[in-house]
């Protein structure tokens, strides 16, 4: 077996596992959202958006660019927010769009794994 | 005299599917040895023990982020001049000119390709001003 077939296969392998954990993720986002939008919380809307920035920098590492682009539009969205300050309603439904179109892309990344 | 070569990295990132990849490219594909650490304060634990040639640093991590960690190293009279690269997925040029301004020998954007990782990551220590030079022993009797 050649090195780049290695070094392929090694890559696959976390890749493999990149995608077994998205939903998790995913879902850990989702929660998130859920708790910030009946009670805000600035160590929890931290938490959301480390989370939603760690998968701006997986996806397309981990081969899935319209993953990273659609978490990249979900950060953007949360960047314009004033810090400390609750969304108001129009940004909680901006985010919430963003938010369904990440859980989309994602589902459509897993379905790789099938 | 001849650039120091580049053998150890210590790279620190939060996020373990980031640490599993750049693994293989760091290690695999570049055949560096790398100490990967979790957060800014494992870097500060353990980087005088494993007194890498290059410090890489994820911007934002939980606890001390990637430019507090950067400013901890700095006063380490050891780690004063050491290279450091910073990673990000927030990438601005601000925040480019930024980080180079404090004295960053370079900037990776993530997503990265990982089976690049490597020849940025010496791309960017050959420019470097700060990356030792050791006297060559040619011609010395």
């Amino acid at each position: 077996m050649s090195t780049n077939q290695t070094i392929e296969q090694k890559i696959q392998a976390v890749k493999k596992n990149y995608l077994n954990t998205l939903p998790q993720k995913i879902s850990a986002i989702q929660q998130d959202w859920s708790i910030l939008q009946s009670n805000w919380s600035e160590n929890i809307f931290k938490d959301f958006h480390l989370k939603i920035h760690n998968i701006v920098g997986t996806g397309a590492t981990f081969g899935f660019p319209k993953l990273s682009e659609a978490a990249k539009e979900l950060q953007n969205a949360i960047d314009l927010l004033i810090p400390n300050k609750e969304a108001n309603a129009m940004e909680k439904k901006q985010i919430q769009l963003l938010l369904d179109n990440l859980v989309k892309v994602s589902q459509d990344c897993e379905s790789e794994l099938k | 005299m001849t650039k120091k070569l580049l053998k150890k990295i210590l790279l620190a990132e939060d996020e373990p599917d980031i640490r599993a990849i750049a693994k293989i490219g760091l290690e695999v594909i570049g055949n560096f040895t790398v100490l990967f650490c979790e957060s800014g304060q494992e870097t500060l634990l353990k980087v005088e023990e494993f007194n890498p040639d290059l410090i890489v640093l994820d911007v934002m991590m939980p606890g001390l982020d990637g430019i507090q960690t950067y400013k901890a190293l700095r006063e380490k009279p050891t780690f004063a001049n050491t290279p450091i690269i910073f990673m990000t997925a927030k990438i601005q040029p601000d925040e480019i000119k930024q980080y180079l301004t404090m004295g960053a020998i370079g900037v990776i954007n993530k997503p990265f390709d990982p089976t690049k990782l490597a020849e940025t990551m010496l791309n960017m220590w050959d420019k470097s001003e700060n990356a030792e030079y050791f006297q060559s022993n040619e011609g010395k009797t």
